[in-house]
């Protein structure tokens, strides 16, 4: 409770300085940070919890964005209805997933999951009289319209996503201390030993992968309103499923606070460099694989236990418990 | 053409791409195999392997024959030089960090070898004149594309000696006990940190090999790896990891059906048709095609 007390203050902070800040660029990649934080966190439920690392998070990004997005403009369905059906589409399609991959572990279950994110990328590039392929759907739009998520400033996407991320880190919070969480983080250290105390390990799984393809989804269907484009190389790519995973490890997966750690290291890294090197030269790209290679080499365990050993090292440190670890 | 024809030249032109996916597949699997790691970063090495040739092919006149394949032996040992120092400055560290970390490691090696050649040598497509670029036989109605044709031939020699050296040389016997257990291993007197340098040397001079063959044929560029490495994953896992000879195979098996989709369906799909073979061999024979139980290479 105190946690969920403490997150809510962080938001309020953060939301006031969002609103009186007056440049709109830094306030949207800000918005990307968040909306980044979001998914590594949705991510966490079963690559932190239990290890198993997936690599075809984006298909959960672009599904429920294209069934709101082409529900909306093909058939006038509102997209709030429309994102309940494209949240329900991307957990109908984790389950089919899991139930297919549930066996697999390790690499065998990240190369699975690259592979179904591919296919889910080759079928939009392919039926493009429904999606219009290659080419993307651009969201046009000139005035507000709240009910059908089309804001003129960037920052009412930047309070969404903020206030997403606040959600989805205290739901986070409560999974890891319920019964399911514990459940999960019993399958990473060993799977025949969970099974054997007890634990369903074929259906905690799908569960885990279900319930972070909606959080994951939940994400994707505002987020495709903010950029104002569906993309289909960006939305489905394997290089936004990277990024999801990386910035979750990054960060630390052990933290609460990790991915949103991860995320905004990325947003920076990428915005500095971008600043100072343009952003067609690959510098932004050299710098975050480097650095990723860099913080792996020094603290496998990521970003957060970096701060945590570096902390424990100052000799008169006040007494507060910065960690909240959790599980 | 008749429907015969369209099939042979189907499977012929899917056996050809096939070659280069097994020479990149090989070492991929061979590293598996013995050091149990995924190397997400290989297309990257294949990527710097075809940039190394690209400068070496630049020193000479490449307008023959001889003077665009000579760089394949220098390019391999080269590639080979620097897998040995990929194993001594990060995966020897790497390897007690566990799987998800060796994962990330890679992956960000991946990512930021693409960044560092976009910076170092720009983002142009870079492809070197040379006579062997869309030269083709023809035998009966047959097209065989000079360049393929000779990755091709290349990837079933390496493959061989790749089976004799795991078979009966000395590395060989210690790479294969070291795969099955490192413990064991160790305790018969067999240094497993120098088998898994030799082991990523080779694996990685393999894909300079790769690299330096597809030069004359296919455009340089520093994403470039992906297009031939992910199809490489999914021949491993399709012929069971840690299974070299089976990874031949499995390339050569996800050539043909890249070529069949296309040929028959469209070439968009031709992706997703690997993909989806892939899941089916995932759900219905998780230990791969070719694997016999546990036994590896």
């Amino acid at each position: 409770m105190k946690r969920a007390l403490v997150i809510m203050v962080v938001w309020a902070l953060f939301a006031s300085a969002g609103i009186l800040l007056r440049n709109n660029y830094l306030v949207s990649v800000a918005t990307s940070a968040a909306f980044l934080a979001v998914w590594g966190q949705s991510w966490n439920v079963l690559g932190g919890l239990s290890g198993n690392i997936s690599l075809g998070h984006s298909m959960f990004v672009a599904v429920p964005a294209y069934v709101t997005i082409l529900l909306f403009q093909r058939a006038d369905v509102s997209p709030l209805l429309g994102a309940l059906l494209g949240i329900a589409a991307a957990v109908a399609l984790a389950a089919v997933i899991g139930a297919a991959t549930l066996r697999l572990t390790g690499p065998y279950f990240s190369l699975a999951t690259l592979a179904a994110g591919a296919v889910v990328l080759s079928l939009i590039l392919h039926y493009d009289e429904l999606t219009s392929g290659p080419s993307g759907i651009p969201i046009s739009f000139a005035h507000d319209a709240p009910e059908k998520l089309e804001f003129t400033n960037v920052r009412a996407y930047y309070l969404i996503a903020i206030t997403l991320l606040a959600a989805v880190t205290i739901f986070l919070d409560m999974i890891k201390r319920s019964r399911l969480g514990y459940y999960i983080a019993s399958i990473k250290s060993s799977e025949a030993a969970a099974a054997a105390a007890g634990v369903r390990v074929a259906w905690v799984k799908v569960l885990a992968f279900c319930l972070s393809a909606a959080l994951t989804a939940l994400g994707g269907v505002f987020y495709v309103f903010f950029i104002g484009f569906a993309d289909p190389n960006f939305l489905a790519g394997l290089a936004l499923s990277v990024k999801i995973a990386l910035i979750a490890v990054v960060g630390g997966t052990g933290f609460l606070i990790g991915p949103i750690i991860g995320a905004v290291f990325y947003e920076t890294i990428d915005a500095v460099a971008n600043a100072y090197f343009g952003a067609a030269g690959g510098w932004d790209v050299m710098i975050l694989g480097l650095s990723v290679v860099a913080i792996v080499m020094t603290d496998p365990r990521g970003l957060c236990f970096m701060a945590e050993r570096l902390w424990q090292a100052i000799p008169f440190r006040p007494k507060v418990n910065i960690s909240a670890r959790g599980v | 053409m008749n429907a015969i024809n369209v099939l042979a030249q189907a499977v012929v032109n899917g056996l050809l791409i096939g070659g280069v996916y097994a020479l990149v597949a090989v070492g991929l699997n061979l590293m598996f195999g013995v050091m149990k790691l995924v190397n997400f970063a290989h297309g990257e090495f294949l990527m710097m392997g075809m940039y190394v040739a690209v400068a070496l092919a630049g020193l000479a006149l490449p307008a023959s024959f001889i003077g665009i394949y000579w760089v394949a032996v220098p390019a391999m040992l080269i590639m080979a030089v620097v897998g040995a120092c990929f194993y001594l400055l990060l995966l020897d560290r790497a390897a007690k960090f566990g799987e998800s970390p060796q994962i990330l490691l890679t992956i960000g090696l991946s990512i930021g070898g693409q960044g560092l050649a976009q910076v170092l040598r720009g983002s142009d497509f870079k492809l070197v004149p040379n006579p062997i670029n869309g030269a083709a036989l023809h035998l009966g109605s047959i097209y065989f594309q000079v360049g393929p044709a000779i990755s091709f031939i290349v990837a079933i020699a390496v493959t061989i000696v790749m089976a004799w050296i795991l078979r009966s040389t000395r590395f060989g016997k210690s790479a294969r006990a070291v795969a099955e257990s490192v413990e064991t291993a160790e305790m018969l007197g067999i240094d497993a940190r120098r088998v898994y340098m030799i082991t990523t040397a080779i694996a990685i001079g393999l894909v300079g090999l790769a690299g330096a063959l597809v030069i004359p044929y296919h455009f340089t560029f520093p994403n470039v790896g992906q297009n031939f490495v992910v199809v490489a994953f999914l021949a491993i896992v399709i012929a069971g990891l840690g299974s070299v000879i089976g990874a031949v195979f499995g390339g050569l098996l996800l050539g043909v059906m890249q070529s069949l989709t296309a040929a028959y369906l469209d070439i968009d799909l031709s992706t997703a048709a690997i993909y989806v073979l892939f899941l089916a061999v995932l759900l219905l024979r998780p230990q791969g095609l070719f694997s016999r139980g546990q036994r590896t290479l």
